[in-house]
């Protein structure tokens, strides 16, 4: 490897970077926004609406992003409809992050027991204060970790945006190999920047994860199973 | 707007298809690679050698880490670099496929066989079963029911993490559709429209029935 | 005792509640099967039977987390179950206690105690919290206002989810098996709580498993059997002298001095 080709091509990958990054976040923040919307009218079960939804999570969740964005650069704007790769980019992550963030986000909303909706309802408050109060702050901690997670994974899948001739990480990469055939380097710089980009990220979450979940184990053990006498035995005072 | 019969032009329809297959094999090839080398390497990962745990959570968050699509291109072309030998496109998707989908087929397995609760190891062997029979009769029925769904699932995600194999210059769906349009350009100007919503749905049906059938294999397991 | 909180007690001639031929069914299954009956102000009403029985459902229709398909329910003459019955402010003044106890996990005690009385009765936050700091004294739990639910122990949630319900100050208590989910060593400490209530006159609706208790709290007894009241009457009465078949049989699952005929399961 050779230290000189390393730092020439830095600042090229620095760039590349920065675009993959703005990308991935851009198109993670949109996915959220119609994350929320499709777990939203899925699980209050608003007439068409869900329908609509259900059939745009289907379609996201059972193709690939680089057939999405094939679609999006070149079928589209033979539709009339142009867009910049830049735009395709983040309109195809947010096309298959969203349908991830609405499953993670649906099932918190379902791991909340109907129990404790009613419980709230029974000590007076109306259903909306239900939501705001109760169930959305359990719903939010619980999916937590499988945003997380879909974090992760959609800023992995950026890494396809060259198709639709973004000069991302990979595309640079390509263009010194085929280029200048300074292999090793190039492919250095491309591992490199990812671990930059995803190790810190994939770390923070996995160690969040654990304490998520060593606090719900520590709170199951002591929740007392419903057959009386079976119960497991509790620690008299925590 | 007859574009749409740029589809059924000619072989058209079937040169898609067979470009379809050429991701699909891959896909096929790195599950069947995979499930031999996954199944072992998890029932290692779930077993009380520290050593065989610890490593298979060294390999699979390495492989984790990286996108598969930056994998691809290590593989690509590192290996054809330093082994002088070109290995395919084709070759080299199949082995990055292989390593991807045994770590996950691993993580698979490993959560199956550790899922199973410390009971019923202890009230089979409580009955007089030894400790194959408890394997064999217990664990190993318990695990399958478990993970069966989950690998269906994985061939899902196979299928749709192979379609990567175009930036590496595999001549699959995509690339062939390219070759339709390119030829038809001036005959059916939206061809592009056409062919790519084509591929978009053959995947969808391809990967929803997949999906559907997982689904039904839980809830029947379950 | 002036700075003690007491349960809220209203003049009235009128009973609290008044259910009239109750009916609610599942499909074309028929839980509830006309129940009707009084509960009198500071009545303490013990409602048994076996499991099916109807008797959780028969609780949670009156406070509308159940709809009835037929009959009646009165609150204070007013008729709740009509069409555009606002059930918010109903439930504010009908308190419920469930057997799985939830507590509102994200919450520590005090937010739990609070959240109604702030956001549904709007009490000024001092002075909620106040009340709730003296209810906690009463139930020996002063020291726990800044614990998560899942620091508490069984009883200890129950003795707090007691209390949350009384800090809407409810003219009724619905009590949904509030032991079920307890140690046998913690049911105790929460009964003990429930029979202070008793003692100051808090109206109770109590359905329970635990026939001692339900015999020493409840002025009336009512057995309920494939969502019908098929007996009710004093407690003394009704567990020495049933007057039916079928309650019989019920009190006697309770007693074990049956299993030791010598056809039992020994051999």
């Amino acid at each position: 490897m050779d230290l000189s080709t390393l730092t020439e091509y830095l600042p090229l990958y620095a760039q590349a970077a920065w675009l993959t990054l703005w990308v991935g976040v851009a198109g993670i923040a949109l996915s959220f926004v119609i994350g929320v919307l499709c777990a939203a009218v899925r699980h209050f079960r608003i007439p068409v609406l869900r329908n609509v939804a259900g059939v745009y999570v289907e379609l996201s969740r059972n193709t690939p992003l680089v057939v999405q964005l094939f679609f999006l650069y070149f079928g589209l704007p033979k539709l009339g409809i142009l867009i910049s790769s830049e735009q395709c980019a983040v309109i195809g992550l947010a096309f298959l992050g969203g349908s991830y963030m609405a499953e993670a986000l649906r099932s918190g909303l379902e791991a909340v027991e109907s129990i404790q909706t009613q419980s709230a309802l029974a000590l007076g408050l109306n259903p909306v204060q239900t939501l705001r109060h109760v169930v959305l702050p359990q719903a939010v901690a619980i999916s937590v970790p499988a945003l997380a997670a879909n974090v992760v994974f959609l800023l992995k899948e950026t890494s396809v945006v060259s198709i639709v001739a973004l000069p991302d990480l990979v595309y640079v990469a390509k263009d010194l190999i085929g280029n200048d055939y300074n292999t090793v380097e190039a492919l250095a710089l491309l591992v490199g920047f990812y671990l930059v980009l995803l190790l810190p990220l994939s770390l923070l979450f996995a160690w969040l994860e654990r304490r998520l979940r060593a606090d719900g184990r520590r709170a199951k053990s002591r929740a007392p199973k419903t057959l009386g006498s079976w119960a497991v035995k509790e620690a008299a005072h925590a | 707007m007859h574009d749409w019969e740029v589809l059924f032009q000619g072989v058209n329809f079937e040169r898609l298809l067979g470009g379809l297959w050429t991701s699909f094999s891959i896909a096929l090839v790195a599950v069947l690679f995979s499930l031999v080398v996954g199944v072992p390497l998890g029932i290692a990962a779930a077993s009380r050698n520290r050593w065989l745990r610890g490593g298979f959570q060294v390999y699979l968050q390495a492989i984790r880490v990286l996108p598969p699509l930056v994998l691809l291109f290590v593989f690509y072309f590192y290996l054809s670099l330093v082994t002088k030998v070109n290995l395919s496109a084709y070759a080299s998707a199949i082995t990055v496929f292989t390593l991807w989908g045994a770590a996950e087929m691993g993580d698979l397995v490993r959560g199956a066989v550790t899922s199973i609760p410390k009971h019923q190891y202890e009230s089979a062997a409580a009955l007089g079963l030894n400790p194959v029979q408890v394997q064999l009769r217990i664990v190993v029925p318990q695990s399958v029911r478990r993970l069966l769904p989950q690998a269906v699932n994985l061939v899902t995600r196979m299928i749709k993490t192979t379609s990567l194999v175009v930036l590496i210059g595999v001549v699959e769906v995509l690339k062939v559709g390219q070759q339709i349009i390119d030829v038809n350009r001036f005959e059916y100007p939206s061809a592009a429209l056409w062919v790519y919503a084509a591929v978009f749905f053959m995947y969808f049906a391809v990967c929803y029935s997949i999906s559907k059938a997982a689904a039904v294999l839980e809830r029947r397991l379950a | 005792m002036s700075d003690t909180p007491q349960v809220l007690r209203l003049p009235k001639s009128q009973p609290v509640l008044r259910l009239d031929s109750v009916v609610k069914r599942y499909g074309e299954r028929t839980v509830l099967d006309g129940i009707s009956f009084d509960v009198a102000e500071r009545e303490v009403i013990a409602v048994i039977g076996p499991s099916g029985s109807g008797k959780s459902t028969l609780l949670r229709t009156v406070n509308g987390l159940e709809p009835i398909q037929g009959g009646s329910i009165r609150l204070d003459g007013e008729e709740i179950t009509a069409k555009g019955t606002d059930w918010s402010k109903i439930r504010a003044r009908v308190g419920m206690v469930f057997q799985s106890y939830e507590l509102f996990p994200h919450l520590d005690v005090m937010g739990n105690l609070l959240l109604a009385p702030v956001r549904v009765a709007h009490t000024d936050k001092a002075e909620a919290r106040e009340r709730a700091m003296r209810w906690l004294e009463r139930v020996g739990l002063a020291d726990r206002a800044d614990a998560y639910p899942k620091e508490l122990s069984g009883g200890q949630k129950q003795r707090i989810a007691i209390v949350r319900a009384l800090m809407m100050q409810p003219e009724v208590l619905l009590l949904d098996e509030i032991t079920a989910s307890l140690d046998p060593e913690m049911v105790r400490e929460v009964l003990d709580v429930v029979l202070e209530l008793a003692e100051e006159g808090m109206t109770m609706l109590i359905v329970t498993h635990e026939m001692a208790f339900a015999r020493a709290i409840a002025d009336r007894v009512l057995f309920l059997d494939g969502g019908k009241i098929v007996e009710q009457g004093e407690p003394e009465a009704f567990f020495t002298h049933p007057q039916t078949e079928r309650a019989q049989r019920f009190l006697d699952t309770f007693s074990f001095t049956k299993a030791r005929e010598p056809q039992g399961l020994a051999r």
